[in-house]
């Protein structure tokens, strides 16, 4: 009898755990791209129809029309990293979760995770110079600038038995760093008075970080959203499913092919530590030469800031979910049935996804770089001194020089060869964006890109379930299944700029150049003053 | 022909090694005068200023630094008399560029003329070992070092003289009218530094830029605590302000080192035993 009791209570704990439904989505649900920034060249002209080094030398050409010698050159490169993917923990590891009303649910866990490495690099340079008897200039003009993006989210979904969505947890950091070096080296000459640049530079470096995200939105009850999502992937009278996330009670009725979900979405809290820098130098500027204090040759505003918050919002939204059609594919590994959502439906994974990527409202509330920037020009002006500057006599020397009337030539000349050019015309007439369901697992697994060009729909971006021609830009690798899971596992140890670019790095410099060759002089020279004191005399 | 015997090795080198130094000491910056310090209290809180002004051999360099700078400027942007008291201070920093040049030019023509001096004695000795160079040579090195130390202050203080007797470095910085900080108080001291002086000082005040008229005639004696009117606005200040020779005045030190290479240390060793 015992024995009997005991059974009953495991079946009945069994029915308790054991999930109404099962399926997992595929083992490879991943999907990703990288773009070499070293293409963008090609890849503007393909898209574009325009040739940037056409254009350069356009410009060039046109500089000789105005009596002006100009070259550019430059370089681009860098790399970016794009990958998604969705895994189910192990279903035998059940977990306990306390809902928005306090109600405990054992759980399974469905894992979305985004990774984005961005690094690029721009360099550039102009040679300029003009001059006729009353004035001139001659630059050397360089630009570098290199910007850096590492985003890691993780975000945690809980289903109960039913395959009703509990709540989701969330995991983040997050870094952007841009940073941009000016130099100028020249001279702008009148007839009496010159203003030299020798290594002037400005930098410009600016940045915000988040770093310990974590958030948890839990609902008040649970809802079904996935499982209405999934009727309309697979039922015929269904094709729109409308979302109402906010405080109803858990409801839904229908109307004709749409159905509508209510939903009590009860709070998202949380906390994240958020900081920005920016650092702004100007160096070797001749501040004398333009009537400024000495110390405007170098001058530097810097500020690093960092705090942390916490986040304590409603969880209440509005969005539809429109059916587009159904396929069968082996992109993962296996064959399934996949269904196609127009557009990118805000998902539960996607709504948690604005709150690490918009967290620096709240740091970026105490910097204010636009009031920095008006802040030093208001102080410069004030600070500047006719007397002491030459501007002026320069001013009065260019506005007597032929400088206008060669700009004049300089600018028809450009706008008649542009002309010339092909006029610029983006390659495709219509782009449309799909989210990609899973049946089985009902999950949203990847996302399609389509485009159209000369009235034929080409795949550029995801499976390609409709079979249409593959369209690839020189830059662009995409990837799905078990090689994306490679590369998003390679792509997640990427912190530098070089791992991202896949430079060497910078440690690794050659052991000639880190050599200190000051300190060589100075002992060559005690070597001399000992040799010359210890030779006897002949 | 000129016998290089071992002494006018020494002197030759010695020679070389003072044209050496010297260019380092033409290739530096001669005097710093650098002020540094941080808000610790009111909207500018944790922002920090630095200043540094360099006397070199010819002419003179700045810098100016803000870390930690929002607060800082967004206090300045939201000031109400903001562009009345800066170009209070636009008055003097211009002031002060018209004429920081002649005396410090004649203390800069007077350490170049030392310098060469100085080669041109110590050259003399390879050729000829008249009476009493070395000497002179010493002589002329202690008044290079009396020129970095006193003579540069002294000029600069003869070029700024207003201003440093009203309390501001030769280059802007945000010393306020106080005027326009009520109960404004700066206490100040002075210590010793290598070569030079530095003083440290603590200032505070309500910016009465950011008060109205009846919050003003409420104000209490700082400092106020939380609660009281002002609180917010009262800015507190702390830094330093250091005057002193930099690197150039460490190789124009080092010229002499270079002498002792002429000692004849068996000599002196065995004179010194023999006693």
């Amino acid at each position: 009898m015992r024995l009997l009791g005991l059974a009953i209570f495991l079946m009945l704990l069994s029915s308790v755990f054991l999930p109404a439904y099962s399926a997992e989505p595929p083992s490879n649900a991943s999907w990703g791209f990288e773009y070499d920034w070293s293409h963008l060249d090609q890849d503007t002209e393909y898209l574009f129809a325009v040739n940037l080094e056409e254009l350069v030398s356009v410009i060039e050409e046109a500089g000789e029309k105005g009596d002006m010698n100009i070259e550019i050159g430059y370089t681009l490169g860098g790399k970016t990293h794009f990958y998604n993917s969705v895994e189910t923990s192990d279903s035998s590891s059940l977990r306990e979760v306390t809902d928005g009303s306090g109600d405990k649910h054992f759980v399974t866990e469905r894992i979305t995770t985004y990774t984005v490495r961005h690094s690029t690099f721009a360099t550039s340079s102009m040679h300029t110079d003009w001059g006729d008897a009353k004035a001139s200039f001659d630059y050397d003009l360089s630009l570098e600038s290199t910007d850096l993006t590492i985003i890691d989210i993780e975000i945690i979904e809980f289903f109960n038995a039913n395959n009703e969505l509990i709540g989701a947890d969330i995991i983040s950091n997050g870094e952007f760093q841009y940073t941009n070096l000016m130099g100028i080296d020249g001279q702008i000459a009148g007839r009496n008075t010159s203003i030299e640049f020798d290594k002037t530079k400005l930098q410009f470096d600016l940045g915000w970080t988040w770093s310990n995200f974590e958030a948890s939105w839990r609902l008040n009850s649970p809802s079904s959203i996935y499982t209405h999502i999934n009727e309309a992937a697979t039922s015929e009278d269904i094709d729109t499913v409308a979302w109402d996330c906010d405080f109803w009670e858990p409801s839904n009725e229908t109307f004709g092919d749409v159905m509508y979900v209510y939903d009590d979405c009860g709070q998202v809290t949380g906390s994240y530590d958020s900081s920005y820098n920016y650092d702004l130098h100007l160096t070797n500027f001749p501040a004398e030469d333009f009537g400024l204090p000495s110390f405007w040759n170098d001058i530097r505003i810097t500020d690093d800031y960092g705090d942390d918050f916490d986040i304590d919002t409603t969880a209440s939204f509005y969005e539809e979910f429109y059916y587009n059609s159904t396929k069968k594919d082996d992109f993962l590994g296996e064959e399934r049935t996949f269904a196609t959502f127009d557009y990118l439906p805000l998902t539960p994974a996607l709504f948690l996804l604005q709150y690490p990527l918009t967290s620096f409202s709240d740091v970026m509330e105490e910097m204010d770089i636009e009031s920095v920037v008006d802040a030093e020009v208001e102080e410069a002006e004030e600070d500047y001194d006719s007397e002491e500057s030459d501007l002026e006599y320069l001013v009065d020397d260019f506005d007597s020089s032929n400088l206008e009337r060669d700009l004049d030539r300089f600018t028809e000349e450009f706008q008649e060869e542009m002309e010339k050019l092909e006029e610029p015309e983006f390659r495709y007439e219509d782009g449309f964006i799909y989210g990609i369901w899973d049946t089985e697992s009902r999950a949203f697994v990847s996302y399609q890109l389509d485009i159209k060009e000369d009235g034929n729909w080409k795949s550029i971006l995801g499976p390609n379930l409709d079979n249409y021609e593959v369209e690839s830009l020189s830059g662009m690798k995409t990837h799905v299944g078990s090689e994306s899971v490679e590369r998003q596992q390679e792509a997640e140890k990427m912190q530098t700029s070089d791992e991202i670019m896949g430079l060497k790095s910078a440690g690794e410099e050659s052991t000639l150049e880190a050599l200190p060759y000051p300190n060589l002089l100075w002992a060559v020279l005690v070597v001399a003053c000992i040799a010359t004191v210890s030779r006897p005399d002949d | 022909m000129i016998d290089f015997d071992y002494k006018a090795r020494i002197r030759l080198l010695i020679s070389i090694v003072t044209i050496i130094l010297f260019y380092s000491v033409l290739q530096n910056s001669w005097y710093e005068i650098q002020g540094q310090g941080e808000f610790t209290m009111g909207p500018p809180k944790e922002s920090k200023l630095k200043i540094v002004y360099e006397i070199e051999s010819a002419g003179d360099d700045g810098a100016f630094e803000i870390s930690r700078s929002t607060p800082f400027l967004k206090w300045m942007a939201s000031r109400e008399s903001h562009s009345n008291q800066t170009s209070s201070e636009e008055t003097k920093s211009t002031s002060q560029s018209d004429e920081s040049t002649s005396a410090t030019d004649y203390v800069r023509y007077a350490i170049k003329i030392l310098g060469v001096l100085l080669i041109l004695i110590l050259s003399t000795r390879i050729f000829h070992d008249y009476p009493h160079l070395l000497k002179l040579s010493s002589f002329v090195w202690l008044t290079g070092i009396l020129l970095f130390t006193i003579g540069i202050p002294l000029s600069l203080s003869m070029d700024n003289g207003d201003e440093i007797s009203e309390g501001d470095t030769p280059v802007e910085e945000p010393t306020p009218d106080t005027e326009e900080f009520p109960f404004f108080e700066i206490s100040s001291n002075m210590e010793i530094i290598f070569g030079g002086v530095q003083y440290n000082f603590n200032a505070s005040g309500y910016d009465s830029g950011l008060l109205s008229q009846e919050e003003i005639d409420q104000l209490s004696e700082p400092p106020p605590v939380k609660g009281d009117v002002g609180y917010d606005q009262f800015v507190a200040f702390e830094g330093d302000f250091s005057l002193k020779p930099s690197k150039a005045f460490n190789y124009w030190l080092a010229i002499p080192l270079i002498w002792l290479f002429e000692v004849d240390w068996r000599r002196l060793y065995e004179t010194y035993t023999s006693r």
